[in-house]
């Protein structure tokens, strides 16, 4: 056994280094039933990393956020290894245990900005009580408002003082998600969750909000954990991209490789229908089929009934799970879009 | 403020139509209330004198402004059986009933709050589907029968209060300048006539507040659940806040807004039904007043209780709308 790493090894950008976030082999169910609904998703974000996680509506990429984070109630880790920084958390009171990261080392973006401010509690009282549940800033303390404006600022709330004292729906839902972004900033995380953090807003708002988020944890050396259904956003704004589908990690991919090289024949199709400036209407592409649903299992490839590429062994090997970790991933036992070398 | 003064202006009007109502009613009463006035005995000659000693000869728009103009004046007539004017019987009867409605009240409030918002907590539970199953019960279950039978076990039986009345015999003469007991007997420093009029209190209240708490539990979990739902609910979690936090100082605050208004709607109903509890319970009171008056035929009487009873239930209602407004001024300036 080799001992302690050799001092090079632990730049940032070195592949070695431990993993923020490390997922091995999860498996996500409802409680209600104990059905499956996500199964056997392996992947990392390192740290200063900004990670995607795409999908279609009901693949299942909320409801494993959601879960892996301790926000849902209907569902339970029901397999798998979570560690944060290097450890462990414990499968039995999972939940409990990821909660006491949550406002500390792990800060959440909500979808919808109109709802995730409190509506009856003034905007500086909701970044005070976050200064204070993860510092104990008092909150009333000039240090905690001095804090606040600071950050309401930072996040570029114009008049910050003012905007300590109004409600909620004073605001545009442009600028809420700021407020939000600057209470999840607030309590200086090391992951930040941003769970389709654009959707409700429109397709100005949604680019100058990605920025804030992107340059914000840039500077702040954040990783970033991004889940949309949004490929352009995604692709313009993540180093690597997580692809769900039925419930399945079907590839991991940097979005440097997109275009490039081969990926997995399911986020090609995705992109194929992506509309871009140099496509005419009728090159937009289609995935023909319905959509599968979370929870398809682990028997098969759940884009098998759809994928042009398919074959007998696509819908009876057992899924391939991505056990090694590494800068790429794919899931297709045919071996399209798998990295060699 | 413009909120404010829309609001009182609405109340106002609102009370026109009390007015108007009120007025309709004792105008629409079969029978002719000279002729009833006048006693069985009375001639023609003398019913026609009475006739136009009440203004009935008038023409109706004329005889509703006489009336307006009276009812501005706190003039409700003289009482047929009380021999009193009217407003001055009122102004005795109504401090027992608010005394029981407030008390009423405040037991409704204390179980419906807290309650509702367990329950929508933990929606789906077994305490939950225990609390729905008592609530259904309490919500069908006739006041009259529920006070009847509180009366009868609690009371009689197992002698933990007292059967009926106001004050037990030996504080009959207990006087005080509010009338409201339960702060007279405080002021001058009974703390025994206290307790003895709490006691006495305790049955009728909870007879009265089974059904309202029952309907406030039900209509707090409903407006506390949608609350649970929303996605500052889980942000406040992501901040890392514990459950009874997000409970007390997120949910709450935001759920009790719209049962508040159904709370406030509840206070002038309960004092409609003071009628049946308080004669069972052989309370004074606007019910049991109310009820006399009806079986003298006292039309004026019955008037004045239904009016001061739709009085209180505007005024509850303004009062909690003004309440809300305190709370959060933004809500309303949007909806």
């Amino acid at each position: 056994m080799m001992t302690a790493p050799a001092p090079e090894m632990t730049t940032e950008t070195d592949p070695a280094m431990t993993p923020l976030l490390d997922l091995s082999d999860v498996t996500i169910a409802l409680r209600q039933n104990d059905r499956k609904m996500v199964t056997g998703v392996s992947l990392s974000v390192m740290p200063r990393e900004v990670f995607g996680i795409v999908g279609e509506s009901g693949s299942g990429k909320t409801l494993f956020t959601r879960t892996v984070f301790g926000l849902h109630e209907d569902t339970y880790l029901a397999g798998g290894t979570v560690r944060f920084n290097g450890r462990a958390l414990p499968l039995n009171g999972y939940r409990r245990a990821i909660k006491k990261m949550l406002g500390k080392e792990i800060g959440y973006i909500p979808q919808d900005p109109y709802s995730s401010l409190n509506p009856s509690m003034r905007v500086g009282r909701q970044l005070t009580e976050a200064l204070y549940l993860s510092k104990g800033y008092p909150m009333r303390s000039q240090k905690a408002q001095d804090a606040a404006v600071a950050l309401l600022a930072e996040v570029g709330i114009p008049e910050p003082e003012l905007a300590f004292r109004q409600y909620p729906d004073q605001f545009s839902g442009g600028m809420r998600q700021r407020i939000v972004i600057a209470i999840a900033l607030s309590q200086d995380p090391e992951l930040m969750i941003a769970d389709e953090p654009t959707t409700a807003l429109d397709a100005f708002t949604q680019r100058r909000i990605m920025d804030l988020i992107l340059e914000r944890s840039r500077t702040r050396g954040l990783a970033v954990l991004l889940i949309s259904h949004n490929l352009e956003l995604l692709r313009q704004s993540v180093d690597r991209l997580g692809v769900l589908y039925g419930g399945q990690l079907l590839n991991v991919a940097a979005t440097a490789d997109i275009g490039a090289r081969e990926i997995h024949p399911y986020t090609q199709a995705l992109f194929d229908c992506v509309p871009g400036r140099d496509k005419r209407l009728a090159d937009i592409a289609s995935i023909p089929g319905e959509p599968v649903g979370a929870g398809f299992g682990t028997t098969g490839c759940a884009f098998a009934g759809r994928c042009a590429f398919a074959q007998d062994i696509c819908r009876s090997a057992p899924l391939v799970t991505n056990t090694d970790r590494g800068t790429g991933f794919s899931a297709c036992v045919l071996g399209k879009g798998a990295r060699h070398g | 403020m413009t909120y404010i003064l829309q609001r009182i202006a609405f109340s106002l009007l609102s009370l026109f139509v009390l007015v108007l109502i009120s007025f309709l009613l004792s105008h629409i009463v079969p029978g002719d209330p000279a002729y009833v006035a006048a006693g069985p005995n009375a001639g023609a000659e003398k019913i026609a004198e009475i006739r136009a000693e009440m203004g009935l000869d008038k023409p109706v728009a004329t005889q509703f402004f006489i009336y307006l103009g009276d009812v501005l004046r706190g003039d409700f007539g003289t009482s047929w059986f009380t021999h009193q004017p009217i407003l001055q019987d009122i102004a005795q009867e109504l401090p027992p009933s608010l005394e029981l409605v407030l008390v009423a009240m405040v037991i409704n409030l204390v179980v419906s709050l807290p309650v509702g918002l367990l329950t929508a907590r933990f929606n789906g539970s077994r305490f939950d589907d225990l609390v729905r199953l008592v609530s259904i019960a309490g919500a069908g279950l006739p006041i009259f029968w529920t006070a009847i039978l509180l009366q009868q076990k609690v009371a009689a039986d197992w002698k933990l209060f007292p059967v009926a009345g106001r004050l037990s015999f030996e504080h009959r003469r207990f006087e005080g300048q509010t009338g409201f007991t339960l702060l007279d007997s405080l002021m001058q420093g009974r703390l025994d006539v206290f307790f003895d009029a709490l006691a006495h209190l305790m049955l009728p209240a909870f007879a009265l507040a089974l059904l309202f708490t029952a309907v406030g539990v039900r209509i707090t979990r409903t407006s506390m659940i949608s609350e649970f739902k929303k996605d500052y609910v889980t942000l406040a979690r992501a901040k890392g806040a514990s459950e009874g936090r997000v409970m007390f100082r997120h949910v709450f605050p935001n759920g009790a807004t719209p049962a508040l208004t159904v709370f406030g709607m509840q206070f002038g109903w309960m004092l409609g039904t003071t009628v049946l509890v308080e004669e069972i319970f052989g309370r004074p009171g606007i019910g049991r007043y109310a009820v006399k008056a009806v079986t003298q035929s006292d039309i004026h009487g019955v008037v004045a209780v239904v009016f001061v009873v739709g009085l209180f239930f505007l005024v509850a209602n303004l009062v909690v709308d003004l309440l809300l407004y305190a709370i959060n001024p933004r809500k309303h300036l949007e909806g």
